[in-house]
């Protein structure tokens, strides 16, 4: 359920958000990634926005950091395409 | 008990691989000293963990107040080339006579053309992809060609020119970064000298002293005539040498001279590094389709060569493939309220639209940046390494500020606008302390000035530090003195 109400709150599918989940689960383990879900979801929850931004950032960013860690995750999270054809690869200089 | 080698080579990095491949190779004998533990699948091993923590490879510098900077070097076989991120280019024609164009500092006591042969040598040693670049001449002979131009490359190059290949010695992927999917390790740079090292380790007359430092060099008269070796777990030795080559970095080579008292000349002086600031440029339009094959593919010299450098650094701009880390910008949209596709659209078109360009910008030596023995000892009973370092100075600061006007101009038809500044990964050039030359500490064959044995070699031995990358010129220099050491007997 809480794979559900991150991918609808940083617009991801649920297959994609669970691939994410699941890389982040291997570095993190289980409970170091329940923690972070917990915060993210007590943080974006519609009745919690009075808090400061301050400490709603503090509680975002565990989880964010666990999910899109670098460039390959932001690759999917981006929906960016990555390889052009091969053809324009065969180049020299730029 | 002391054992008799025809050459010691202190430090197993990228220098002192390659001077003891140049030794082998003509059947001589060659002893690394290496205070890390000589692990040949070190490529293997995440970069955090291929540092065996022993009492000799506790890092060894303090930091004089106001220095703050992280210096990054390695303690394992394969030295800092473990912590490499593989990027080759060579230095400019003009870094080796600032003095003679410029009258800034000092010429090099060798040229550009002095070292092509060893740049080319040193190319092929390090499986290092490249081609033609405006900037260095002489460069359509690299063993691997260029990486494909990515589409930062594509998109902003024609606005950069002097514009081309960057040398790297990353494999290159047919996807960069890799699939998600894909499973391992990112792109790794310390294969192509752990190759170097599991030739030389099964090769007759080398061996490897792992676990132990190079402590002092004893000297008689002229002659170093040995070693002084502390291993990780305290026992003291010596080696009897009839040669010895240092191999570490700008500040373990002087840190030796130093705890040997061989005070001759500028030893530990003019530490050097580059400065190096990371620019985030919104554009108006996305740069897609993302493709790249590694991290880094394209190198601008807009900024690199001029007579302005008698007032302001030069400096290089390289395309960040990997693009804007989104996490920071994501954690801000959602703490604002952002969701949803509305949220991702919006992270999309700012990752798509958004320019990551690194720049590496040239310092001035400066004797105010230095290495001494502190009073206080690490583990193995050795003074520290004191580093002074102060913060980059106006040169440098002017080079920086030159990028940052110039490349909106330069990117202003494609409504470039810089949107965010910050401070690159500083501390892993360390150039300097022992440079060569004839008010420096080593000639233009890296022999001591006064020890007619002792070699120094490494980023120590630069008299000027240019902006770009110096691997592949300390891999040249090595190659070069190794061969100096077979064809003079020396």
């Amino acid at each position: 359920m809480s794979s559900k109400r991150v991918a609808k709150v940083l617009g991801l599918s649920e297959d994609e958000v669970g691939l994410l989940l699941k890389r982040a689960r291997a570095k993190l383990g289980g409970r170091g990634l329940a923690i972070r879900e917990l915060a993210f979801l007590l943080a974006t929850a519609p009745g919690l926005r009075l808090l400061p931004r301050r400490l709603r950032e503090a509680a975002i960013r565990p989880l964010v950091y666990a999910l899109v860690p670098g460039p390959t995750e932001n690759l999917l999270y981006a929906r960016v395409s990555r390889t052009p054809a091969a053809a324009e690869r065969s180049g020299g200089s730029a | 008990m002391s054992d008799a080698v025809e050459t010691v080579v202190i430090g197993s990095g990228i220098s002192g691989l390659l001077v003891a491949r140049e030794l082998i190779a003509a059947g001589q004998e060659v002893t690394v000293i290496e205070r890390g533990r000589m692990r040949l699948d070190a490529d293997t091993i995440p970069h955090g963990q291929r540092e065996e923590r022993t009492p000799a490879t506790e890092h060894n510098t303090e930091t004089a107040p106001g220095s703050e900077r992280p210096w990054k070097y390695g303690y394992a076989f394969g030295g800092s080339a473990l912590l490499w991120a593989g990027v080759a280019p060579r230095l400019l024609p003009s870094d080796f006579e600032l003095q003679s164009r410029y009258g800034l500092w000092r010429d090099w006591p060798i040229g550009y053309d002095d070292l092509l042969p060893f740049y080319h040598a040193a190319e092929r040693a390090l499986d290092v992809s490249g081609g033609p670049h405006p900037l260095f001449p002489g460069s359509d002979d690299y063993p691997i060609p260029p990486p494909p131009p990515s589409s930062a490359d594509r998109l902003l190059g024609p606005l950069l020119e002097p514009f081309g290949p960057l040398p790297i010695t990353r494999r290159l992927e047919p996807e960069y970064p890799p699939s998600i999917e894909a499973e391992g390790p990112d792109v790794e740079t310390a294969g192509n000298a752990l190759a170097i090292a599991r030739e030389l380790a099964a090769a007759d007359g080398f061996s490897v002293r792992e676990g132990t430092a190079a402590a002092r060099l004893r000297t008689a008269g002229d002659r170093v005539t040995e070693v002084e070796c502390i291993a990780a777990d305290g026992t003291h030795s010596s080696i009897l040498a009839r040669r010895v080559v240092a191999a570490a970095h700008g500040i373990e080579n002087a840190a030796l001279l130093l705890r040997s008292d061989l005070r001759d000349g500028p030893v530990g002086r003019w530490l050097g590094d580059h400065t190096h600031v990371v620019l985030d440029v919104e554009l108006d339009r996305p740069m897609g389709p993302w493709g790249a094959s590694t991290r880094d593919t394209g190198l601008s010299g807009t900024w690199a060569e001029g007579d302005w450098r008698v007032e302001r650094g030069s400096a290089v701009v390289i395309p960040f493939n990997p693009g804007l880390l989104l996490r920071d910008r994501l954690v801000g949209a959602v703490a604002d309220g952002a969701r949803g596709d509305a949220l991702r659209d919006e992270m999309t078109d700012l990752f798509t639209r958004t320019a990551v360009v690194y720049v590496s910008v040239e310092d001035e030596p400066r004797e105010d940046r230095f290495v001494e023995l502190s009073s206080r000892k690490d583990r193995l009973g050795l003074p520290l390494t004191r580093v002074s370092y102060p913060p980059d100075g106006e040169y440098a600061i002017r080079g920086v500020q030159e990028v940052r006007r110039g490349l909106e101009e330069r990117l202003a038809p494609l409504g470039a606008k810089i949107v965010g500044n910050r401070i690159g990964g500083h501390g892993g050039h360390l150039l300097g302390t022992c440079f060569m030359g004839p008010d420096g500490v080593v000639d233009e064959n890296l022999r001591h000035h006064r020890l007619e044995n002792l070699y120094l070699t490494g980023g120590s031995a630069f008299p000027t530090y240019s902006a770009l990358h110096p691997t592949t010129t300390i891999a040249a220099l090595a190659v070069r003195l190794g061969r100096h050491l077979v064809r003079d007997g020396a």
